[in-house]
């Protein structure tokens, strides 16, 4: 499966909607729906509500997020928003502010 | 960067890309697209929107303009309904194009109102010489060739003959009354203006 990646550098206004993975280096504002892996790297911003199978933030992101699989928050991660997914892992030095609903 | 900034083939995005650096669009973009080093659109790729980069390769389908700000490749497959406009423009045996062509030192797309201005239609003529290439092609894009040429080989004629029939109009207009349709009334007056010269 091919993979999506916006590099350093790219910047994308609107929404994006995919059925493979998605990497994430430069910015995305609006709204990120995936049906595949979402992964936010270390100079990643995403203000959009992320909607994935898994997310992987290690940049900056500010909006809801929603996984089907789990969120893994990476060091260096930053997160504000909530989280809703089966799994989640926080890594230490990760920063987060938000709710998290884990469906018990 | 490890690889290429790419939106994959089962990716959309509805909404405005701009990249500093290079890009491939393999997925779907609907809405502007700002790239300032090279933006390649892959075969199996639809852009409905306005794309410009420094150094564009169209290989898939675009409904749009497309400016270049250095060169700008439409290859074999490429299909392209919108204006080009870059400093060099190629177009290879095999793409197709509707639209209007423009090289420019400038690189900058002019607006569409000059279209209607008889210089702007030269290079509209010119862009079927490039397609009529492929001549092994099937059916689908032979029969959009033929309406291409269809529109567009009339076009430089038009204002000759407006020009021309200016005159004849004038001395018409005193024998018959002209029909009121415009079209009709150039062959007319071309006629009429043939007979008076002999």
């Amino acid at each position: 499966m091919a993979t999506t990646v916006i590099g350093p550098g790219i910047t994308i206004e609107g929404e994006v909607s995919s059925d493979d993975e998605v990497l994430i280096g430069g910015t995305v504002r609006g709204k990120l729906q995936v049906e595949g892996p979402v992964t936010v790297e270390a100079d990643g911003t995403v203000e959009a509500d992320i909607g994935a199978s898994s997310v992987a933030i290690g940049g900056t992101v500010t909006g809801n997020v929603t996984a089907t699989e789990r969120v893994d928050l990476l060091a260096g991660g930053r997160l504000v928003g909530d989280v809703q997914a089966a799994r989640l892992t926080i890594a230490d030095g990760a920063v987060f502010k938000g709710n998290v609903d884990m469906d018990v | 960067m490890a690889s290429p900034s790419t939106i994959s083939s089962g990716t959309v995005v509805r909404g405005r890309i701009k990249a500093a650096g290079d890009l491939n669009v393999e997925g779907q973009v609907h809405g502007d697209v700002e790239v300032d080093g090279e933006l390649v659109i892959a075969p199996e790729a639809l852009l409905k929107s306005d794309v410009a980069g420094g150094r564009v390769v169209v290989r898939g389908a675009v409904a749009g303009n497309i400016r270049g700000g250095d060169t700008l490749v439409l290859e074999s497959g490429a299909r392209v309904v919108g204006d080009l406009s870059a400093p060099t423009i190629g177009i290879r045996a095999g793409a197709l194009l509707r639209g209007r062509v423009e090289t420019s030192a400038s690189g900058s797309v002019a607006p569409r109102a000059k279209a209607a201005s008889s210089s702007t239609r030269l290079p509209r003529a010119a862009a079927p010489k490039k397609e009529s290439a492929p001549a092994k092609r099937a059916p689908k894009p032979a029969a959009k060739k033929r309406s291409a040429r269809k529109r567009s080989a009339p076009a430089p004629v038009v204002p000759k003959a407006a020009g021309r029939g200016k005159k004849a109009v004038a001395k018409k207009k005193k024998t018959a009354a002209p029909a009121p349709v415009v079209p009709a009334l150039k062959k007319r007056t071309k006629k009429a203006a043939k007979r008076r010269a002999r």
